[in-house]
């Protein structure tokens, strides 16, 4: 995929939430600082984390519209990264991908229902150290499987 | 599983989002942190896939040359390990050899298609037995995180090798030529040796070493095992050369198959074997009398020469600085204010302080270790201080220490240096 098309998605993701609502001239600011961003790093390596962290001032930005806007930034953002590092070769991958989307979005929307950040922030926290913790036991259930040849 | 820069510069930026949110309290900014957060998520749990599959996926062929072969021997070996290749996944494959070996060459990896991958290397099994391969270690990545995994199922140790002893012939003994208790030969293997277990006959044995009346009354052929010093477990010291040492390839390899068969004889014996490894002033590791077998030939499997840091040629120990006063004293009968200055640099120098640091840790290793005897092996190179300390650590406990020196050099030069603390033999290795 041309790695033009991610970063075009979220130029008009940013610019429609900037125009839709009350993001107004941060949102379009925001944009400009991305698609500056994105050309001054043309060839230069790691380019990805560039565009992620100007991509994330476009999603912070694009959130005093709607919120949905920053998940849908945020999504379309992931998607240029995955596709920068080489992770979208096949159409499973590009199925994975959807699936995770999915997952996020219906993590991240009803966290949109709370008013304020503390809450959310611990709910978002315990999320993240729920699935850690499970990646770790199932890494070292792998480890062990594997050292079974010891006995 | 490790993360690569790359997330962890993702986890800063979620983190640096998830500060901005709270002190401004802007809930986009907090999802932004989630997205980047569960992208993590994501990431981790499709490489621990992947990497599943991999591993799932592994097979190996290894063709070796013999599979019976000599202790001490070189053994090359070619393995060819296969993968599905379809996990995108970087790949890099080691094969591990037995606990029990010393790495003979460095191993070169050649890929020979997609998902197959020839290792080609050489070893020495430093201890006799059934043994196999220590399995395939296993190192993958992707931008985000990588891992490293040794595989240790039985399908990745084969094939089994059977490692016969290296011989060691008894001069002029074990020819049937004595009778009674004598019938090992009045040579002893090592001077002050004696004969204090008996084990099965494995095939590859010396017949010299046959105790023919054991094996007469049992029905199976037992062969003798020497021990160092007469009494019970030894104590194993071995002192590891500097790596700036000019000491040969070969000669290093005879020093570590000697060393590997007195702690596999001390092991097999006993069931444990306390050993020191030691370079000069530094105490490299200490295996205590409860450690496993697979802890002990691993430690063993990576003994080779050290950079040096600590030499003790500089120190005067109290005991040897007391002893030198008392030979002055002795040798000059009459006043001389030479003499008297003389004692009085050596006391200001070597009469006072408590022991060095290296003294210190082998004193405690000696004393908890339980040992019966101390064994010291040593190349005999460099500065032999610390050979000195040793010494006069065991002394000092009152365990009977016997010296094992590399070539007859190494004889000469630790027997010259131990003269004066009554030890008198060493053996050559």
């Amino acid at each position: 995929m041309d790695e033009r098309y991610p970063a075009l998605a979220v130029v008009l993701a940013g610019l429609a939430s900037a125009l839709s609502g009350t993001s107004g001239v941060a949102g379009v600011a925001a944009v400009v600082v991305f698609g500056a961003v994105f050309l001054l790093s043309r060839h230069r390596e790691g380019r990805w984390f560039f565009l992620l962290c100007a991509g994330s001032l476009v999603a912070v930005a694009a959130g005093l519209s709607s919120i949905f806007w920053s998940v849908a930034v945020m999504l379309l953002l992931l998607v240029g990264v995955e596709d920068d590092l080489g992770f979208l070769k096949s159409r499973r991958d590009g199925r994975t991908y959807a699936l995770f989307a999915v997952a996020a979005v219906l993590l991240l929307v009803p966290l949109a229902g709370l008013r304020h950040v503390p809450l959310p922030l611990v709910l978002l926290l315990a999320a993240g150290l729920v699935g850690a913790g499970g990646l770790m036991v199932f890494w070292y259930r792998l480890v062990w499987i594997s050292q079974k040849g010891e006995q | 599983m490790k993360p690569s820069p790359a997330a962890e510069g993702v986890a800063v930026l979620a983190v640096a989002l998830a500060a901005y949110a709270l002190i401004f309290d802007d809930l986009a900014g907090l999802l932004a942190a989630g997205a980047v957060l569960f992208f993590l998520l994501f990431r981790g749990a499709v490489f621990f896939q992947d990497f599943s599959r991999l591993v799932a996926t592994l097979s190996v062929e290894r063709a070796v040359g013999k599979r019976i072969i000599r202790q001490g021997s070189l053994l090359g070996v070619e393995t060819t390990v296969s993968y599905d290749p379809g996990s995108g996944l970087s790949v890099d494959l080691e094969d591990l050899i037995p606990a029990v070996a010393v790495a003979g060459s460095v191993q070169t990896v050649r890929r020979v298609g997609p998902g197959r991958v020839v290792i080609r290397h050489s070893f020495r099994i430093m201890a006799a037995g059934d043994t196999s391969f220590g399995g395939i270690r296993i190192a993958a990545g992707d931008p985000f995180f990588s891992a490293s995994l040794s595989l240790k199922k039985p399908a990745l140790k084969h094939p089994a090798l059977r490692v016969t002893p290296q011989s060691r012939p008894l001069a002029g003994g074990g020819k049937g030529s004595g009778s009674g208790d004598e019938e090992g030969g009045a040579l002893r293997l090592l001077r002050g040796q004696e004969t204090r277990g008996y084990r099965e006959y494995i095939t590859g044995d010396s017949l010299e070493m046959v105790d023919w009346k054991i094996s007469a009354k049992y029905g199976k052929m037992y062969v003798r095992e020497v021990e160092g010093l007469s009494g019970g477990m030894p104590f194993i010291i071995v002192d590891l050369p500097d790596c700036r040492d000019t000491l040969e390839r070969e000669a290093f390899d005879r020093y570590s198959l000697e060393v590997n068969s007195a702690v596999q004889g001390s092991f097999t014996k006993f069931g444990s074997c306390p050993l020191l490894i030691s370079s000069g002033g530094d105490v490299i590791s200490y295996i205590s009398p409860g450690a496993g077998e697979k802890e002990l030939f691993e430690t063993l499997a990576g003994i080779h020469p050290v950079e040096r840091f600590a030499h003790l040629f500089r120190y005067l120990d109290p005991a040897v600085a007391r002893a030198r006063i008392r030979a002055i004293n002795r040798e000059v009968e009459r006043s001389d204010p030479f003499r008297e200055q003389l004692s009085r640099i050596i006391s200001a120098f070597g009469g006072g302080g408590g022991p060095i640091m290296f003294r210190q840790q082998v004193a405690l290793a000696m004393r908890s270790s339980g040992a019966a005897s101390v064994l010291l092996y040593t190349t005999a190179m460099g500065d032999l201080s610390h050979i000195v300390q040793i010494v006069l650590e065991a002394q000092k406990q009152g365990v009977p220490i016997a010296v094992h020196a590399l070539g007859a050099s190494g004889v000469g030069t630790v027997g010259r240096m131990l003269a004066a603390h009554e030890i008198t033999a060493v053996e050559e290795i």
